[in-house]
């Protein structure tokens, strides 16, 4: 009996865990530290100048990567809350963004699967003329697996978090509505990142 | 008491002011901490044991810029330059987490690209010359957006209360238009006047 209700409870607390909606964006920001440490200290694991400045340059990225990603979320949850407004649902913003948030186990699995690709076949170190050459650099990256599986999975991994998303709000509104607003929320995200991308590209 | 004054003697207006020049000030705190950081670190890459590096394209560097070049140079730094200002704004909806970040990494290359320079030789004059006249401009209008994006901060600690009025009392657009103007007379300087100084 005693046995039965300790499952019960670790069962509960199973699915409060899988409920939570920060303990993912906490384990997607935690893979994402692991992964880029990882990454970046075999990769640039020379001890010339041009590694150290290549190691600041990865961490500034991976940070902004990071924030980037936060606030793109936002954006996305800001879009698919206002198209189920207009679409006559009321859901509370609170709910929308919990949603959103819990959409996050798909990103953090996307991530943890990159850092156990990285521990299995860890990447050798760069030498000093593929660091400093692009093209080299490029190629290179293309031979990891780490990077290339996680490079050819991200669109599933988009996929699994659009649907994790319909699947949250579906449960706050008709399927219909919520089917419209993610697919509103991802097209408003992709046409603001394109125009980023325009924007910033080379002349 | 006048309702319209709060318990620190302060009218909304003056609050909002007050907000305002807050933020700024932390924008511009966070982009000089960059700058620091990032001059400390080159300071640190000189201890460093030097090995011999692959050996550079020879890249010829022509004295005087022409008016096409010279304007392409203006497109590409306008439009990267208005795409940080644009980004730093996404703060708003991240509770300020991109604009800090963005700010701190802005901040820390420049500081970066001022520490090899002088590492390299340049004079603190020819330093001051060549960032000085497009740099006040363009570092000031992206503390602008960065005081906008830390808005976003407040916003999270206050989200009960947010309202149409907030989005307006934010003035986005004139907020947009006043990043475009400053920073097309900031592109314009870098690269006519300054390119002209570097040649």
């Amino acid at each position: 009996m005693n046995r039965v209700s300790r499952f019960a409870q670790v069962g509960a607390g199973l699915l409060r865990l899988v409920s939570s909606s920060v303990v993912p964006v906490v384990l997607w920001l935690t893979g994402l530290a692991v992964y880029t440490v990882v990454g970046v200290e075999c990769l640039f694991a020379g001890r010339e100048p041009i590694f150290a400045v290549a190691r600041l340059t990865a961490y500034v990225t991976a940070g902004t990567v990071a924030a980037m990603t936060v606030g793109f979320a936002s954006v996305f949850a800001i879009a698919s809350g206002a198209m189920l407004g207009w679409l006559g649902e009321q859901p509370s913003p609170g709910s929308i963004a919990a949603a959103t948030a819990r959409a996050f186990w798909a990103v953090a699995a996307y991530v943890w699967l990159g850092v156990a690709l990285l521990m299995a076949d860890p990447p050798t170190g760069l030498s000093v003329f593929e660091v400093a050459e692009p093209s080299a650099l490029e190629t290179r990256f293309e031979t990891i697996a780490g990077f290339a599986w996680l490079a050819r999975l991200r669109y599933v991994a988009l996929g699994c978090f659009l649907g994790l998303v319909v699947w949250f709000l579906a449960r706050l509104s008709r399927f219909g509505d919520a089917v419209l607003a993610v697919a509103f929320g991802a097209a408003l995200l992709a046409a603001l990142i394109k125009g980023l991308g325009l924007l910033a590209g080379s002349p | 008491m006048d309702p319209q004054i709060s318990e620190h003697g302060r009218t909304p207006r003056t609050m909002v002011g007050y907000n305002w020049m807050v933020a700024f000030a932390v924008s511009c705190l966070v982009l000089l901490s960059g700058m620091a950081m990032g001059h400390a670190f080159v300071k640190w890459i000189d201890t460093l044991p030097l090995s011999p590096l692959p050996e550079a394209v020879p890249v010829e560097v022509t004295g005087r810029t022409d008016d096409r070049a010279g304007w392409q140079l203006f497109a590409f730094i306008l439009r990267n330059n208005f795409a940080v200002y644009v980004l730093l704004l996404f703060g708003l909806v991240s509770a300020g987490s991109v604009t800090f970040v963005i700010l701190l990494g802005n901040g820390i290359a420049i500081g970066q690209v001022i520490g090899f320079a002088r590492l390299a030789g340049m004079s603190n004059d020819t330093l001051i010359d060549l960032l000085l006249p497009h740099g006040v401009l363009e570092l000031g209008t992206l503390c602008v957006a960065g005081a906008v994006g830390l808005q976003g901060f407040r916003f999270v600690l206050d989200l009960s209360n947010l309202g149409s009025g907030t989005l307006k009392s934010l003035r986005l657009g004139l907020v947009l238009g006043f990043g475009l103007c400053a920073l097309t007379v900031a592109a314009v300087v870098e690269a006519f006047v300054t390119a002209e100084l570097a040649g």
